[in-house]
């Protein structure tokens, strides 16, 4: 029997509930360039310091899982036809609680106030608890599934694990609990978070939305619908090698697979770009290619280190390795952002209007909302902020300064795009009211 | 056996490909070519609309019992995409290249979402609802042109 009734293909949240989180990431983008800029050259020293474990947290959590939460509550209904129980009320509660426990977690990372880290826990573990269990109810209720929900699946999984071992730690961090070896914690905490609940998010949902932005040709099936549960797999081996078997030699091995599992899906990617149906310049491509690029860089530095020992301090290229993970991840959203907010805004004002019949008012398309000149400019102060960190990496590191202004000025020009797009938003949705209020003329 | 899944997927790509023409042309301002191709996706885009409004839609309210359901969201996407193709061919009359390619881009996202929830979702429901009398359906559409 199929449950038709519980299968409506619309069940789209307002429009304010994925908004709220895609305005937000890009200020906590501007909050990562000011921590730079006010603590200089020392975030990129060590991986291990107060203000490098501040930003990167600003990044993953205030910006990555801001964006990717929000966007899952809007992707959902559309992917699987199976929305997210009491949308409201999760959108608000995981709004408040990233923003509120991202910022204590950082400044509890700086200055090291205990009340910040108990603060910390309770926000983030409950505003992020809230959506899991929401996320949980909804992916089982799902009908039909298909590669990218069993992709959701996985994700929402390593994101329990990412933020249970961030939990501990910040735990053991307070002074109730000791770990032997808090570093490979630490490691196990960062692998779930970046390659599991990151990437594997990134890689499922872009068998939906690399098509379907950029009509393309699919994935291959075979890829879509091994991949992710090979490298979930292979997370979930490592992280037992690692942490409980201390087995180095298999974890890294193991680890070579993960990355030559994701180069794969890298290059697969570049391939589609290649194959692509749509020969009209889209803009949007370019973060997409900076983002491929820059996980290319990363495995290649890796496997590189593997094999020939480095010349220069091994932990500069942690680091390395560590921006340009960061960086991929960033420009990926960046661009899907760029798709999803302006398409959204035409589509509830489009849906408004027609139901209201009302076509004097015209409706705006999406490059009325974003220009690409706009994504254009926002793109180059981008890359140039994250070129001027690898620089500063590789030969000066005073060369930061100006990648941490050119970083807050990119986020802050991603944020002024997309208050344009809900200004437009806004102007055009009071026309339509105010045109459909006025009595009919004979 | 064809599916039904299958076979309206097929029809889905070739709109896509007819689709990109349009588009590459009329980016090139090739406005004679871009003009041709763009009729042309809109003739074959409305035949596959009136095969789903037609047959398969209504049939799949009887087999399932529910007119309230996907079908109805569909219809209201494909009245979404009819507006569209309205706007586009005021942009084509007029040769303004920039409305018509914000017009594309809007179009292409709203045909591709829409496409998959029908090839993920609708179409499997359908091949699984319809079970023997999926060929007769599949026959029936054939017949609209």
């Amino acid at each position: 029997m199929l449950g038709t009734a519980n299968l409506s293909l619309e069940q789209a949240p307002p429009l304010s509930i994925p908004f709220r989180f895609f305005l937000t990431a890009p200020l906590f983008g501007v909050v990562a360039g000011l921590l730079v800029l006010f603590y200089g050259s020392e975030v990129i020293t060590s991986r291990w310091l107060p203000a490098t474990l501040g930003l990167t947290h600003v990044i993953t959590l205030g910006f990555l899982t801001m964006v990717m939460c929000g966007a899952m509550m809007q992707m959902l209904p559309v992917l699987t036809g199976s929305p997210l129980p009491r949308v409201r009320f999760v959108g608000a509660s995981l709004h408040i609680g990233l923003v509120v426990g991202t910022s204590a977690l950082v400044l509890s990372f700086l200055t090291g106030f205990n009340v910040l880290t108990w603060m910390a826990m309770f926000f983030l573990g409950v505003g992020l608890g809230i959506f899991l269990v929401a996320l949980f109810v909804a992916l089982i209720r799902v009908k039909v599934t298909s590669a990218t929900i069993t992709g959701m699946r996985l994700a929402g999984f390593a994101l329990f694990l990412t933020i249970a071992l961030g939990l501990l730690l910040l735990v053991a961090r307070s002074g109730w609990l000791e770990f032997s070896q808090p570093r490979l914690w630490v490691d196990a905490h960062l692998g779930w978070g970046l390659v599991g609940w990151v990437g594997l998010l990134l890689v499922s949902v872009s068998y939906q939305v690399v098509p379907m932005f950029h009509v393309t040709p699919e994935y291959p099936g075979w890829m879509r619908g091994a991949l992710g549960k090979i490298l979930f797999i292979l997370l979930l081996a490592w992280s037992v090698g690692w942490l409980m078997l201390s087995q180095q030699m298999v974890s890294e091995f193991i680890l070579a697979l993960l990355l030559l599992v994701l180069l794969t899906f890298v290059v697969t990617t570049f391939r589609l770009f290649l194959k692509k149906k749509r020969k009209v310049r889209d803009v949007t491509l370019w973060f997409w290619r900076a983002s491929l690029i820059g996980v290319l860089g990363a495995v290649i530095i890796w496997f590189s280190l593997e094999f020939v020992p480095p010349t220069w301090d091994a932990s500069i290229w942690a680091l390395m390795i560590g921006a340009l993970a960061l960086f991929a991840a960033m420009a990926v959203i960046n661009a899907m952002l760029y798709k999803i907010a302006p398409f959204l805004s035409w589509f509830h004002l489009q849906h408004r209007q027609l139901a209201l019949g009302c076509f004097s008012v015209s409706v705006p398309h999406m490059k009325t909302f974003l220009s690409d000149r706009a994504v254009i400019s926002q793109f180059y102060l981008w890359l140039s902020g994250v070129m001027c960190f690898l620089l500063a990496l590789l030969l000066h590191r005073q060369l930061v300064y100006p990648g941490a202004i050119l970083m807050a000025a990119s986020n802050l020009y991603l944020f002024w795009n997309l208050v344009s797009i809900v200004r437009l938003y806004n102007k055009v949705n009071r026309q339509l009211t105010a045109e459909a209020a006025k009595p009919a003329r004979d | 056996m064809s599916s039904i899944t299958e076979i309206m997927t097929a029809d889905h790509r070739h709109c896509d490909d007819a689709f990109a023409q349009a588009e590459e042309q009329i980016a090139a301002g090739e406005w004679g070519k871009g003009t041709a191709l763009h009729q042309a996706f809109v003739t074959s885009t409305e035949q596959h609309f009136r095969k789903e409004e037609e047959v398969l839609f209504p049939k799949f309210e009887q087999a399932t019992g529910s007119a309230m359901g996907p079908t109805q969201v569909m219809k209201a996407e494909h009245a979404q995409m009819r507006q569209l193709f309205k706007d586009m061919q005021s942009a084509v009359d007029d040769q303004d290249k920039d409305r018509y390619l914000g017009l594309s881009e809007t179009l292409m996202i709203v045909m591709q979402q829409h496409n998959m929830k029908e090839e993920q979702i609708l179409y499997r429901m359908a091949d699984q609802a319809f079970g023997d009398i999926a060929d007769e359906i599949l026959h029936s559409m054939d017949g609209i042109n």
